[in-house]
C-alpha cells in the first residue's frame, strides 16, 4: 500500500512537473487544501509502514502572510481512523515556511498547535447508580503540537493546482493521565486547489 | 486505476472507524471443587465491601482468603464480563500480573537448593549469547542482584519504543529478544549493587537464566512448584494458548483517564503472554492463597531459602521494601510479605500477615498500572479489607 501510493504520487508529481512551462508561480490565499492522510502512534520515523492501514481525509486553507509567499498560515481540519488507538477529527493550524528551491518544486517546514478528538476505538463503558451503561461515541480533546516537512509543486498560470506530500510529527497531550505526551506521525499527499 | 485507489481508501477509512472487538468469551458455568468455610466470620463484612466497590465502579473483585482458625473463604462481586453481565465467580481464573515474581524467585531459589545455580555468580555466565548481546555491563550483574532488584538494568515497560508501539499494536505478542531490544546499548541505571529499584526486566532475565538451565522455567515452575502443591487451577505457559481459558476474566482499562472503561481483554492477553518471569501467570484466588502458605509453611523451599526470600533491601528512604520475589509491607502497624500485581487490564495483591497467620489475595479486573479513578478504588478496597480482617 505504502509502495504502491508513493509510486502513484511521484509519477504523478513528476509527469507534472515536467509538463510545466517556465511561468511564474501564482499563489494566493485561502486555496482549498484536501488529501488523504495516514496515521500512526509511533516514535519519529519509526512503525512508517504502520501508518498506510490508518487513513483520514483532511480539508483545510492558507493565507499568505508575507508577498514573496514564503510565509504562511494554515489551517486544516481532518477526521483520521485508527483502530488500535482511537478514531477522531484533528484540527490543526500550521506557520510555514516555505522557500522556493527548484524549478517548480518547493519544500516547506511548519509548526504549530492544534487539537485532536479522539474516540474510544471500541465500546465504552461508565459506571452509573451501580449499573453499566454504554457510553456511545464517547472521547476527549488531546491538544496537539505538531511539525512537519512537505514537499509540492507550485501553481502555475495553465493548472492552477499545488500537489504536496507532507511529514508530520505531533505530540499529543493528555492521551492518558500515566502516559501524558505521546508521539505521532502523519505522512499526507494533498493539493491545494486556487480559484 | 484512481477509482480503485479511492475505494480502497474509502473501505480503510470506513473499517478504521468501525469499533475493534477487544472482548473474549467468558465461561460462567465453572464450579469451584475447593472447599471454602461458608461460615467464615468475617465473610459478610468482605462481602459487602466488594458490593461496596462493584457498585462504585470496578468491573468485578475476587478474593480468598485464609486464616488459621477458620480455614479457607473466597467470594466475588460485579462482571467477569460487563457486556453481557457475566458474573465474576471464584473459579475463574484472576491475572496474577507481577506476582508471578514470587513463583520465579521460588523456582530460582530451588535451583540454587539443587546446587544448579549460584546467587553470586554473574548472569553473564548463564544467559545464552543473543539475551547477553542486549544488556550492558552483564558481567557485572549477579542472579542475586536481579532477584532483589539491585542489579541498575532499565526498566523496558517504560521505554517510549514499547509503550508507543504496544498501544498502536495491542495484538502484538512481544518475544524477550524484542523486549530487550527496548534496553539495548543503555548504561545502567546505577552500579549494580549500589541500590534498589524495582524493574520488571531483572525477573524477566530471571526467566531466561532458568531457561538456560532448565531448558523451560515455566515448565519447571509447573512441575516442581504448582504440581506438587496440587495448583490445578493455577496456569503459566501451559499450552501457546493457555489464556484462551474461558474462565479467565475478561479485562478493562480507562484508556483516556475519563472515567470511561473499555473492554482490552485481547491486549490485556497479548501483553500477559509477551512476559515471561515478570509476568504471566493466572490463577484462581484459592491457588495463589494454597501457594503462598505451601511457601510460607516451608512445603516449597528449605527455611533458609525462605530466610533469603525474608533478607529485604532497603528503598531510597531507607526502609526494608524488597527481599527476593517479595515485598516488605507495613499496614496499620502490621507487618506483612506478598507481592502486588498491576496490569493494563488487571490489579492484585497477595499478602500474608505472619504474627495473625492471615493470607489474602484480592484481584480486580480493571488495569491498575495506569492512574484512574478505578485504580484509586482498587487501593481504597485493598485498604479496606485489611482494615476489616485486621481488626
Amino acid at each position: 500500500m505504502k509502495n504502491f501510493l508513493l509510486l502513484t504520487f511521484l509519477l504523478w508529481a513528476t509527469t507534472y512537473a515536467l509538463a510545466q512551462e517556465k511561468t511564474a508561480p501564482t499563489n494566493r490565499s485561502l486555496p482549498l487544501m484536501v488529501g488523504v492522510q495516514f496515521h500512526s502512534l509511533a516514535l519519529p520515523l519509526r512503525d512508517v509502514k504502520t501508518s498506510f492501514s490508518n487513513v483520514g481525509v483532511f480539508v483545510g486553507t492558507e493565507l499568505l502572510l508575507n508577498r514573496k509567499s514564503t510565509l504562511v498560515q494554515q489551517l486544516s481540519v481532518g477526521w483520521q481512523s485508527n483502530r488500535s488507538v482511537g478514531s477522531g477529527m484533528m484540527v490543526m493550524t500550521q506557520t510555514a515556511w516555505r522557500p522556493r528551491i527548484v524549478g517548480a518544486f518547493y519544500t516547506e517546514l511548519k509548526a504549530g498547535v492544534g487539537g485532536w478528538y479522539i474516540h474510544h476505538p471500541t465500546d465504552s463503558w461508565r459506571p452509573a447508580n451501580g449499573e453499566w451503561v454504554q457510553a456511545r461515541n464517547s472521547g476527549k480533546w488531546l491538544p496537539l503540537i505538531p511539525v512537519g516537512i512537505s514537499v509540492g509543486l507550485n501553481p502555475s498560470r495553465g493548472l492552477p493546482i499545488s500537489p504536496f506530500i507532507s511529514y508530520q510529527l505531533f505530540v499529543a497531550g493528555h492521551y492518558n493521565p500515566s502516559a501524558p505526551l505521546v508521539p505521532n506521525q502523519l505522512l499526507q499527499a494533498g493539493s491545494r486547489i486556487h480559484f | 486505476m484512481k477509482y480503485i485507489l479511492i475505494i480502497s481508501l474509502l473501505i480503510l477509512l470506513i473499517t478504521g472507524c468501525t469499533p475493534e472487538p477487544f472482548s473474549e468469551p467468558v465461561d460462567s458455568t465453572c464450579v469451584s471443587s475447593d472447599p471454602i468455610n461458608s461460615g467464615y466470620s468475617g465473610s459478610e463484612a468482605l462481602q459487602n465491601l466488594m458490593n461496596k466497590y462493584t457498585r462504585l465502579g470496578l468491573p468485578g473483585v475476587a478474593m480468598a482468603v485464609y486464616s488459621p482458625q477458620e480455614g479457607f473463604w473466597a467470594g466475588s462481586s460485579g462482571y467477569a464480563k460487563i457486556e453481557d453481565k457475566t458474573p465474576m465467580q471464584i473459579c475463574q481464573l484472576q491475572y496474577l500480573q507481577s506476582v508471578t515474581k514470587t513463583y520465579m524467585a521460588v523456582a530460582v531459589l530451588q535451583l540454587y537448593e539443587a546446587g544448579k545455580i549460584d546467587l553470586d555468580q554473574s548472569i553473564s555466565s548463564y544467559l545464552p549469547l543473543p539475551y547477553k548481546g542486549y544488556l550492558t555491563d552483564s558481567e557485572k550483574i549477579t542472579v542475586r542482584m536481579l532477584l532483589n532488584h539491585t542489579s541498575g538494568v532499565n526498566e523496558y515497560t517504560e521505554d517510549p519504543g514499547y509503550v508507543t508501539y504496544l498501544l498502536q499494536h495491542p495484538r502484538h505478542t512481544f518475544t524477550s529478544e524484542e523486549l530487550l531490544g527496548f534496553i539495548k546499548g543503555k548504561p545502567l541505571r546505577f552500579e549494580p549493587g549500589a541500590k534498589y529499584q524495582y524493574t520488571n526486566t531483572n525477573y524477566m532475565l530471571l526467566a531466561l537464566v532458568v531457561d538456560a538451565i532448565t531448558g523451560d522455567h515455566a515448565g519447571y515452575i509447573r512441575q516442581h512448584i504448582l504440581a506438587p502443591l496440587h495448583l490445578d487451577n493455577t496456569l503459566y505457559y501451559n499450552t501457546p494458548d493457555y489464556l484462551q481459558d474461558p474462565r479467565l476474566v475478561n479485562t478493562y482499562w480507562d484508556r483516556f483517564g475519563t472515567g470511561t472503561l473499555e473492554n482490552n481483554s485481547v491486549m490485556q492477553k497479548a501483553n500477559v503472554s509477551s512476559m515471561v518471569g515478570d509476568d504471566g501467570m493466572v490463577a484462581t484466588p484459592l491457588d495463589v492463597i494454597k501457594f503462598t502458605k505451601g511457601l510460607m509453611e516451608g512445603k516449597l523451599l528449605k527455611p533458609s531459602s525462605l530466610a533469603l526470600m525474608k533478607t529485604w533491601v532497603n528503598d531510597q528512604v531507607n526502609k526494608s521494601t524488597y527481599g527476593m520475589g517479595l515485598f516488605y509491607y507495613e499496614q496499620g502497624g502490621h507487618v506483612a510479605y506478598g507481592h502486588g500485581g498491576a496490569g493494563l487490564g488487571a490489579g492484585c495483591a497477595m499478602l500474608y500477615f505472619p504474627e495473625h497467620g492471615l493470607y489474602l489475595f484480592l484481584a480486580t479486573n480493571v488495569g491498575t498500572v495506569t492512574e484512574s479513578t478505578f485504580a484509586g478504588l482498587a487501593e481504597s478496597l485493598k485498604n479496606e479489607v485489611l482494615e476489616a480482617l485486621l481488626h
